[in-house]
């Protein structure tokens, strides 16, 4: 079939094109530094060494790091998902009152805002900054996948609620069991975007938070990537904040690989005929 | 069906349990100053008896690239919580934003250490005027001129304490050295001998260099410049502006900002020149630092701009690449030789410590800070432990021990994050540490170079001073014009022709003079005229 | 039927309107709250002064609006931007769909997968290090891995300088976009293709449609309205560069002094300009500035594709 040797070649070439760069980072991360600085290595170690890689794990901030990488992942993505998909849903009928208000708050916002140094004193004022709740709160609303959201409840017939409440159930039942039931392709959508924002949010780390216990993977990484760049402005020049390109790649790998590995576990939920099924329960 | 929804409650109920132990178990409030909402200081030091006049301060080192981000565990920071009863408790930044938000929310720690922003912190709303306080609180230290001067307003105020001051008596110090990130032109010397020439003493020398190594070596790139940050403006200033400064030059007796001078363009054309003969070319430009660096380490580039702590370590890079009779070494010939203005050494320092007014406790900072700044407290952030890192010689300079002095050479950044020494400079003098730069020993190519550096340089601290104020015309003027230089270099040094070089020059000068090149020089030369009448400068 | 009073529709809609509330509350203190400083565009607001002195000091109107207009980079950077957003919008935006699709219509279970799940690696690599990575592999010295493959294969006869070439610029950051964040984005898109009904293709293949006319006639239309919302927000993101944001990372990062011409954008140039100057003024008359255009663009295209489809609701509204 045609189709099938397409989709084989360009399939090929996404794979190709996605991982080859991935495998670079690797490759380099595996090779000696100052032997990576000559450049050519491109497609396997030439100096082999995992020297970057021990360096790295030998400091406890980076175990600390990946602590609070995982708990931010993982509460901040539940509490987003129930916040964003409940908000999405209350405002969503087509029969609600205030829709448009509702709606047009929430997209002027998106566009909207004072700036950082007012945000900082907000978010001070409320006594969220310095602390793990500022990687909760901010972000337990998702404007954006509100809208998606948004187009996902489009698709579900009104009858489906109505029937529910006929039956004697809530509205909050209603969410709750048959809602959210047949949502879960997008709720795991967003829960792997969610997470993975998470993951790699690093300036809320940097602007809010000045305890060195509650720095993400993600800061980490960025302040290695930054200083080896911003180094060649220091009275020391290259002397201070010396960091091989090979080290740099070990870091991202290892800030990325967690992450990563998390899609494969979200994938059978993005199938076809979940709520087809649903409907006719 | 029911299932789901208490799933989600029961995970939901977990998410805040965990937040709320997290957020719980966050502030331990110190008793007392509340007014120091962030600055989660005290973490109680334990019980024992010495804990009660244990301070700790918190800190704010605003470098991003600076050694360490925390305290204690080093020889010399121990020595100094011994000392002064004073810990740090360290944030060092990530981003330029952050020194800017905490002081716009008034949420400064109790120190700041920092090499920007200076003029912008200096002002009441934020730090103790520094005259006062140490009247207040340490009425016997010590403050020379030529420290507070650097740091002062018109008024006579002055808010921080600069590293790095030094006296004439100290930079005539035959050991006193430049710092160790002076940039210079590195060549390769083994490319150099096969071309049988001499060192160039004039551009036309430096040219005609070029074009040899360029018929040599054709895949050699023959000069490898930079556009960004010191090594951009040392090239400037050293070859091709005649200057004490990048922010203001001599035009015919006239002060003013350097791009605007008949030297900017004598000096640009000559570029052009290299250009043209492809002694020079575009794809340097376009580099990162990191990929900058691979280049000239693996022996592509004839010439180029480095610094002095890198000599060592691109002489190794070409020995395991193979390229065995490879060695690199500094351009040690100025071109400018009748330069009427040598290039100057304008630091007059290159941090500042500044106590906000945040600052929980102001005896113990100005305890700590005079203990600082003391002879001893130099020696020690300077040197290290005698006996330990160092031991003095008859003529009161250190003698680095031997494994010490072998590891600043291999690793500098590591040494210092193990030992604490050439850390911690809060309001230090530049001697200690320079002193400690002079190996000739142990690292003579550095040594030589910097010392070739010293030579051709003057101490005139009053430049440091020629800085427009925050917020002013001036300021905003002076940020564009640096930004449309810069941006204009590498396009008016690969202008295809002659005629095309004067179109964009041309295009250039009119662009600055829309951004105030004009208002921003007649401030420059009344500043400068000002200054010169303060400092005494003939 | 008797007519409700407005107060006893609400009741009866409260679960709506509590938790609608809740999320406009909610908004308000983490957004809107913060729009007081947004005064600071009129004045000449020094940090130093803190809180009190946004609302302090003397009104200077639009001096700040004035100081962008006649900057001699205006036109420039005005241009740079609307061409890489809009670059962004034709090329880099229809990627994710079509990958969506292809991989939905794909047979190959494992292959798909496999896909898929590797598709979505490059959003995992900052622009630092995709901006090294470009480099290395662009550029035309002897460390160019492209180049010198091109040599070699007999391809090209000279290097081709990728890096210091306005032009090129354009195409290396849309690509890079492309390449970084289609798979990332599609995954929007296969969540939207799940929730088309199936019963809708098998009645499709029973009646012998091709694999084109149920792409054509069931998968577009079933997500059309997915791809409008990301469309329009995209349009209201015309000065971060469309769904992913990217053009500040890519212009500060991949740009350089040899191709300024083409990558100084209006958010870096506010950075250098604004922010790293100390001039918070300025840099906030111009996020204003970009924001107005910013809603104008979004209810703009929401009106109009109300109007397309001949309804008084637009997509999002």
């Amino acid at each position: 079939m045609p189709f099938d040797v397409f989709s084989i070649i360009i399939s090929s070439l996404i794979i190709f094109i996605s991982i080859y760069p991935f495998y670079y980072i690797l490759v380099l991360s595996l090779n000696e530094g100052m032997d990576t600085r000559m450049g050519g290595v491109y497609f396997w170690p030439r100096a082999f060494t995992l020297e970057n890689y021990t360096q790295i794990l030998n400091d406890a901030k980076w175990l600390n790091g990946l602590l609070i990488s995982v708990l931010r992942a993982t509460i901040g993505t539940v509490i987003s998902v129930f916040f964003t998909s409940i908000f999405a849903y209350a405002i969503s009928p087509s029969w609600l009152r205030f829709r448009k208000f509702y709606r047009g708050w929430l997209i002027v916002a998106m566009y909207v805002s004072g700036g950082l140094i007012p945000t900082y004193m907000v978010f001070t004022a409320i006594k969220i900054t310095n602390s793990f709740l500022i990687y909760i709160v901010p972000s337990a609303l998702d404007y954006f996948f509100v809208l998606i959201f948004l187009t996902y409840y489009r698709t579900i017939p009104p009858s489906l609620r109505e029937a529910t409440l006929i039956d004697g159930a809530s509205e909050s039942r209603v969410f709750f069991d048959v809602i959210l039931r047949i949502s879960t392709p997008i709720l795991a959508t967003y829960a792997l975007f969610s997470a993975v924002t998470q993951w790699n949010s690093y300036f809320d780390a940097v602007i809010y938070v000045h305890r060195q216990e509650l720095r993400p993977l993600a800061y980490l990484l960025v302040e290695v990537l930054n200083r080896s760049n911003t180094s060649q402005f220091s009275p020391y020049g290259n002397a201070a904040s010396f960091t091989t390109q090979s080290l740099q790649m070990a870091c991202v790998i290892i800030a990325i690989a967690p992450i990563v590995a998390l899609y494969p576990f979200l994938q059978k939920y993005f199938s076809k005929g979940i709520m087809l099924g649903a409907v006719k329960e | 069906m029911k299932k789901r929804g208490s799933l989600f409650t029961a995970l939901l109920l977990t998410a805040v349990m965990i937040l709320s132990a997290c957020s719980g178990g966050q502030a331990p409030a110190p008793a007392g100053d509340g007014g120091n909402a962030g600055q989660d200081a005290a973490q109680a030091q334990g019980s024992d008896a010495g804990a009660a006049e244990n301070v700790e301060l918190s800190i704010l080192v605003n470098m991003d690239w600076f050694f360490m981000d925390n305290w204690g565990g080093r020889p010399v920071d121990d020595v100094i919580t011994r000392e002064t009863g004073v810990s740090l408790n360290v944030t060092r930044v990530a981003d330029d934003q952050q020194l800017p938000v905490l002081m716009a929310s008034n949420q400064l720690p109790d120190l700041v250490y920092t090499d920007s922003m200076l003029l912008e912190l200096s002002n009441d709303n934020q730090c103790y005027e520094l005259g006062e306080f140490f009247r207040q609180y340490a009425p016997n230290m010590p403050l020379p001129n030529e420290q507070t001067g650097i740091a002062k307003r018109d008024d006579g105020n002055f808010y921080y304490l600069v590293n790095f001051w030094k006296t004439q008596k100290e930079w005539d110090d035959p050991h006193f050295l430049p710092s160790v990130g002076s940039s210079g032109l590195m060549y390769r010397e083994d490319i150099l001998a096969e071309t049988g020439m001499q060192l160039p003493t004039s551009m036309d020398e430096l040219e005609a260099l070029l074009i040899k190594v360029k018929e040599l070596y054709p895949s050699i790139v023959p000069l490898a410049l930079y556009s960004e940050g010191e090594r951009y403006t040392f090239f400037i200033n050293q070859y091709m502006v005649d200057s004490p400064s990048y922010m203001i030059a001599e035009d015919n007796g006239d002060w003013s900002y350097f791009a605007g001078t008949d030297a900017y363009r004598d000096g640009m054309r000559t570029l052009n020149r290299f250009a043209q003969q492809g002694l020079l070319i575009p794809e340097m430009f376009t580099l990162m630092y990191e990929q900058y660096i691979q280049e000239t380490q693996s022996g592509n580039v004839f010439m180029w701009i480095d610094d002095s702590s890198n000599l060592e370590m691109n002489n190794n890079a070409f020995q395991t690449m193979g390229l065995d009779s490879a060695r690199a070494a500094f351009m040690k010939s100025a071109v400018y030789q009748e330069a009427p203005y040598p290039y100057v050494d304008p630091s007059g320092g290159w941090a500042g410590t500044f106590v906000t007014k945040n600052n929980k406790n102001p005896e113990a900072t100005a305890r700590f800070l005079e203990w600082m700044t003391s002879d001893e407290a130099g020696k020690l952030v300077g040197w290290g432990i005698e006996g330990q890192h160092y031991n003095p010689d008859s003529n009161g300079y250190p003698i680095l021990t031997p494994d010490v002095a072998r590891m600043w050479v291999e690793d500098y950044d590591k040494t210092v994050r193990d030992t604490g020494v050439g850390a911690w400079f809060f309001g230090t003098n530049a001697w200690y540490e320079s002193v400690r730069i002079y190996a000739p020993e142990e690292n003579p190519p550095m040594t030589e170079y910097l010392m070739y550096v010293k030579s051709n340089q003057k101490m005139e601290p009053a430049l440091a001073t020629l800085r427009p104020n925050p917020n002013t015309d001036e300021s905003a003027a002076l940020a564009s014009l640096n930004n449309t230089v810069k941006t204009y270099y590498p396009r008016i040094i690969f202008a295809r022709d002659g005629n095309e070089f004067e179109r964009i020059m041309d295009e250039l000068q009119s662009q600055m003079a829309t951004q105030g090149l004009l208002q921003y020089n007649d401030w420059a030369a009344n500043r400068w005229t000002h200054l010169k009448q303060v400092y005494g400068i003939s | 039927m008797k007519k409700k009073s407005l107060f006893q529709e609400i009741w009866s809609q409260k679960f709506f309107h509590f938790w609608a509330l809740l999320g406009v509350i909610f908004v308000f203190v983490i957004s809107y709250a913060s729009t007081f400083g947004l005064v600071i565009a009129f004045k000449n607001y020094n940090i130093a002064d803190g809180l009190a002195g946004m609302f302090a000091g003397p009104w200077v109107g639009f001096k700040h609006f004035s100081d962008f207009f006649i900057d001699a980079n205006f036109v420039r950077i005005l241009r740079n931007t609307l061409v890489l957003s809009g670059l962004k919008l034709l090329f880099s935006f229809p990627m994710p769909v079509l990958l969506a699709i292809f991989l939905t219509e794909m047979r190959f279970d494992r292959l798909r997968r496999f896909s898929q799940t590797v598709s979505y690696l490059p959003h995992f690599v900052s622009w630092v290090v995709v901006a090294s990575i470009v480099q290395v592999f662009f550029n035309s010295m002897s460390s160019g891995l492209i180049n010198s493959m091109l040599l070699q294969i007999g391809a090209i006869d000279n290097a081709i300088s990728f890096l210091t070439d306005p032009r090129a610029f354009w195409a290396l950051a849309v690509l890079s976009d492309a390449w970084k964040e289609s798979g990332w984005w599609a995954i929007i898109f296969i969540a939207a293709i799940a929730s088309i009904d199936p019963g809708l293709y098998e009645a499709a293949s029973i009646d012998g449609a091709s694999r084109m006319q149920r792409i054509w006639h069931i998968t577009l239309p079933g997500i059309s309205h997915s791809i409008g919302v990301v469309l329009i927000i995209s349009l209201g993101n015309i000065f971060t560069g469309g769904m992913s944001g990217s053009n500040f990372d890519q212009s500060f990062l991949m740009g350089n002094n040899m191709v300024l011409d083409a990558s100084e954008i209006i958010p870096t140039y506010v950075y250098k300009m604004g922010i790293l100057a100390g001039r918070y003024s300025y840099a906030t008359a111009i996020g204003m500035f970009q924001a107005a255009i910013s809603l104008i663009f979004i209810f703009g295209a929401n009106y109009f594709s109300g109007k397309l489809q001949g309804q008084d609701e637009g997509l999002l509204l």
